[in-house]
């Protein structure tokens, strides 16, 4: 058999799928995995059945093992967590390099992960077991390095995830790679180290290296080149500047900055080339290497594709050694398989994915696509003939790797970037020469002062030649789409019909030939079937209103029959270095509905975690008009970046008041707050409040609205505040006094009431006195921080309110 | 992979052709501008609860029935029918220029009765 790693591969990783996505009973699994290994044993032989026996006995195996890994054990430091943040001890061993990097507030904060062994709340010690994300704000006396086993104080929380229907959910990702806490240490809570654990020697020299080289790129690089080379040299993204990755994100070439096969091929060159210029024989050349390159690995964060690249170059390394061809495929399963069994939950990391089907569809579609196309029959005597096959061979790698992995690529990022297949070509031949210059500005500093001060102004220029061309990448018309997540169906289609480029054009079997053609027609009819459904039922009687999940703000979306789509307000935001509601929730969640354009977006006031992700919104997508209450905003930065984007964009700024009105067929939104007034100030009071009516139904979105607000509503308006779902005022918070409050409330007699806040927040919403008042006239209450976001669905007929997150 | 019988040529080109004809009908629905948000302007008219001598002689357009309304000026039977009409097809009135949607109520007749009525 010529690939066996791959074969097994397959039914190991369905194992996996299947675990995650069902209870199948581990134990049960374990017993049909050894029956069908019995079996394949009793048959052994080249048949069939020998075959399909041992394959569904690693598929159980899978199914098991899977299983196995995902029950944590009962002293799991996971047990020990509520549902709101606990003050306790720590101790345990620093497992990783710590970063240190500083907040928007000017503060240093270390994070780290911490393999912890014990826990003490009040009493005493307990044993407790698994890895814990440190965020550490506290004074340190001595830099925390790993290795160190310590004691540390403050508050343990599980992680926290905004739950919005398919967006990135941060919970989640951590949960993948095992880290099921989160610890913050605040300033002046303790910290202290005991005696040095026995750390791994391997990783202790690495991080030493590591700090090195750090401390080398931080004397002699500036801002941004020094976010940038300390990304692909050692792996740290803290520096790294958003506004730099934006650009990459959108030319598809973010993998050059993520450290991949190709940094790592080009170090192991390097030093195979300098070890055979001092004449060491071949074969300790190759081990010396990749001992480095273990070493390397750690270097450089040990991210899963350089783990992969070099465990690739150890297999193919052995096989070499064993005087045997090893197949490139095969050494590819074998890494594969390697890190998921050392942690199943790799396959569903996003980085895995990416690094392993870019590397198959460069092995698999590269010299089908030379041949193809004629560049294998370029002769290669001249000079010119090399230069050339080299050049279109890189070509068809970047054809190859992106026609593998745009869909995946689609899916969790939105973005299709056809400019990659041409950004490609000069972004990796750069990377190759910074690579280059930075090792030799590295042995340089170690020579003299000046030779390195050369050394990091040439790699200096280099990138930002680099960084000036890729703006251009990213700016050029056509460059990248927006799209939504590409459903199931149309990746497996598409799938199927590139394999089909590598399968024969015909296959004989006993009773009946395959013809390639025929299964291309068959997934052509397929997808015409999809686009022509989905052209069909276009039309749409249904309104959705959409409260996000934004944490600590607002954002709700109102999808109009008819196709018209608004934006009340969008979270908290407007730096590009630190999160941003409109970035990471808001437009990910549009573009994921296929959204491309808004008809309006409402701005309910000025406050900074309704306003902040709006800017991201008015730069990123088409605006028809921006609506807010008009009011007076003194001294705030995020208001006037606001009006300045407004003013460049050239969008229609209205402002609304009581008794305007948007209408649609058979419904409207009215404004019912702010009132017909001159020279109102921006503020709580001052909300714009809308009521949203479609036929029967109607949905109150009440901004920060509050006390005074509540009573001037209730008085003008009674019973005509009434509707059938309310985002209550203010997060929950405090709104005023109580009889106020309760006389709004009864007057809207709403029967769902839906609150925006977050798990976690400095005002400790939703307040207890608020939830009494709402309480009492019984609502079923929904809150972002435990159900995610909340749905209204509404037909001519008839409602319903769904929530991401079933209450648990 | 260039070897295809002429039928099997054809098929595969009309097929290629409606996918693209379809994504080409779903991408127009989706960038195509349509023509901007109107918004209207209304007075929310405004009362007091304390001004009970005034309410007296309001009248609700809400909750009124078919002879109370005939008390507005203006107003014989067929425009009152017609009020309650729309308000059972359309729901509560929410403000008062609403009351101009009615048809036969126009402008000059809203003038007349405006200052006689509430919505509550």
């Amino acid at each position: 058999m010529k690939r066996p790693i791959l074969y097994i591969l397959i039914p190991f990783i369905l194992g996996i799928v299947i675990a995650h996505s069902s209870n199948f009973q581990p134990f049960l699994a374990l017993v049909v995995c050894i029956i069908a290994l019995t079996l394949a044993a009793i048959y052994a032989g080249k048949n069939f059945f020998s075959h399909a026996a041992l394959y569904l006995a690693v598929f159980f195996f899978g199914i098991f093992y899977s299983q196995n890994f995902g029950t944590l054990p009962g002293d799991h430091i996971s047990s020990f967590l509520r549902s709101s943040p606990r003050h306790i001890f720590l101790k345990g061993v620093v497992a990783d390099d710590p970063q240190a990097s500083l907040t928007p507030y000017h503060k240093t904060k270390v994070r780290f992960l911490l393999n912890a062994d014990a826990i003490k709340e009040s009493d005493d010690w307990r044993h407790a077991r698994g890895l814990v994300d440190v965020n550490l704000y506290a004074s340190l006396r001595e830099p925390l390095r790993y290795g160190r086993h310590i004691v540390l104080e403050g508050m343990i929380a599980r992680p926290v995830g905004l739950k919005n229907p398919g967006l990135f959910d941060y919970a989640n990702y951590l949960a993948i790679k095992d880290v099921y806490a989160v610890l913050r240490v605040n300033e002046g809570g303790m910290v202290e180290a005991t005696d040095e654990a026995a750390p791994n020697p391997v990783k202790s020299t690495a991080y030493r290296i590591r700090s090195w080289m750090r401390t080398a790129l931080d004397t002699y690089f500036k801002e941004p080149y020094r976010g940038f080379i300390k990304a692909t040299m050692i792996g740290e993204r803290a520096d790294l500047r958003y506004s730099l990755s934006s650009d990459f994100i959108k030319t598809g070439t973010i993998h050059a900055i993520a450290i991949s096969g190709l940094n790592v091929g080009l170090i192991a060159g390097m030093f195979l080339a300098l070890l055979a210029a001092v004449r060491v024989p071949q074969k300790v050349r190759l081990v010396l290497v990749a001992i480095a390159m273990v070493l390397y690995i750690f270097i450089a964060g040990a991210s899963p594709p350089i783990v992969r690249a070099v465990i690739i170059y150890i297999v193919v390394v052995a096989g070499y050694c064993i005087d045997r061809q090893s197949d490139m495929l095969n050494s590819l399963a074998l890494a594969a398989f390697g890190m998921l069994l050392a942690n199943p939950k790799a396959l569903y990391d996003p980085s895995f994915q990416l690094s392993f089907i870019s590397i198959a569809s460069m092995i698999l579609f590269v010299p089908k696509i030379n041949s193809m196309t004629g560049i294998d029959a370029i002769e290669r005597d001249s000079f010119t003939g090399k230069a050339s096959y080299y050049i279109a061979s890189g070509i068809s790698v970047s054809v190859a790797a992106w026609a593998g992995t745009w869909p995946v690529v689609a899916h969790y990022f939105n973005i299709v970037s056809p400019v990659s297949l041409l950004a490609n070509l000069v972004v990796v031949p750069a990377l190759f020469v910074l690579t280059a210059g930075s090792f030799l500005f590295l042995a340089a500093g170690a020579v003299s002062v000046a030779a390195a001060a050369v050394a990091a102004h040439t790699v200096t220029l280099i990138s930002a030649a680099l960084f000036t061309a890729n703006h251009w990448f990213a700016a050029a018309p056509l460059a990248y789409f927006r799209v939504a997540s590409p459903s199931v169906i149309i990746t497996a289609l598409y799938y199927a019909a590139i394999a089909l480029m590598l399968v024969p054009a015909k296959i004989e079997f006993k009773r009946f030939t395959f013809r390639r053609v025929h299964a291309i027609i068959a997934i052509l009819i397929i997808a015409n079937a999809i686009v022509w459904h989905r052209v069909a039922s276009e039309n749409n009687s249904t309104m959705r209103i959409t409260f996000l999940d934004v944490g600590q703000g607002d954002s709700a979306l109102i999808e109009l029959p008819g196709g018209r789509n608004i934006l009340v307000d969008a979270g908290s935001g407007g730096d590009e270095e630190q999160f941003d509601s409109g970035r990471a929730v808001v437009a990910p969640y549009l573009w994921n509905r296929g959204i491309v354009r808004l008809d309006a977006i409402i701005v309910s006031h000025f406050h900074e975690d309704h306003l902040g992700g709006i800017i991201y919104m008015l730069e990123n997508f088409k605006v028809g008009a921006v609506l807010d209450s008009g009011a007076y905003c003194p001294k705030s930065d995020i208001y006037r970046r606001y009006r300045a984007v407004i003013k460049d964009r050239g969008i229609r700024h209205i402002a609304i008041r009581e008794g305007d009105r948007i209408d649609f067929a058979h419904g409207r939104i009215i404004v019912m707050n702010p009132e017909k007034r001159k020279d109102i100030v921006d503020g709580n009071e001052n909300s714009v409040v809308l009521k949203v009516v479609y036929n029967n139904f109607s949905a109150l979105l009440c901004g920060d609205a509050s006390g005074s607000a509540l009573e001037r509503m209730t008085d003008l308006y009674g019973k005509q505040l009434h509707a059938d779902v309310i985002k209550v005022p203010h997060h929950g918070g405090n709104i005023g006094d109580e009889i106020i409050v309760k006389n709004f409330f009864d007057n809207v007699g709403a029967r769902y009431a839906i609150i925006s806040v977050a798990m976690m927040n400095k005002y400790k919403a939703p307040s207890p006195k608020t939830m009494r008042i709402i309480s009492s006239s019984n609502p079923i209450i929904y809150t972002t921080k435990d159900n995610g976001a909340v749905t209204a669905y509404v037909t001519l007929k008839t409602y319903g309110v769904k929530t991401y997150i079933q209450e648990n | 992979m260039i070897n295809l019988e002429r039928s099997e040529k054809v098929i595969i080109g009309i097929l290629i052709a409606a996918l693209v004809l379809g994504c080409g009908v779903i991408l127009y629905r989706k960038y195509a501008p349509i023509g901007d948000l109107r918004i209207e302007s209304s007075t929310v008219n405004k009362h007091t609860p304390r001004d009970i001598t005034k309410k007296v002689r309001m009248i609700n357009i809400n909750e009124a029935s078919v002879e109370t309304l005939m008390g507005l000026k203006g107003i014989g039977k067929v425009l009152a029918g017609r009020i309650v009409e729309y308000r059972t097809k359309n729901g509560s009135f929410i403000t008062v220029d609403d009351l101009k949607k009615v048809p036969g109520i126009g402008a000059s007749l809203f003038e007349k009765i405006k200052d006689s009525i509430i919505l509550e």
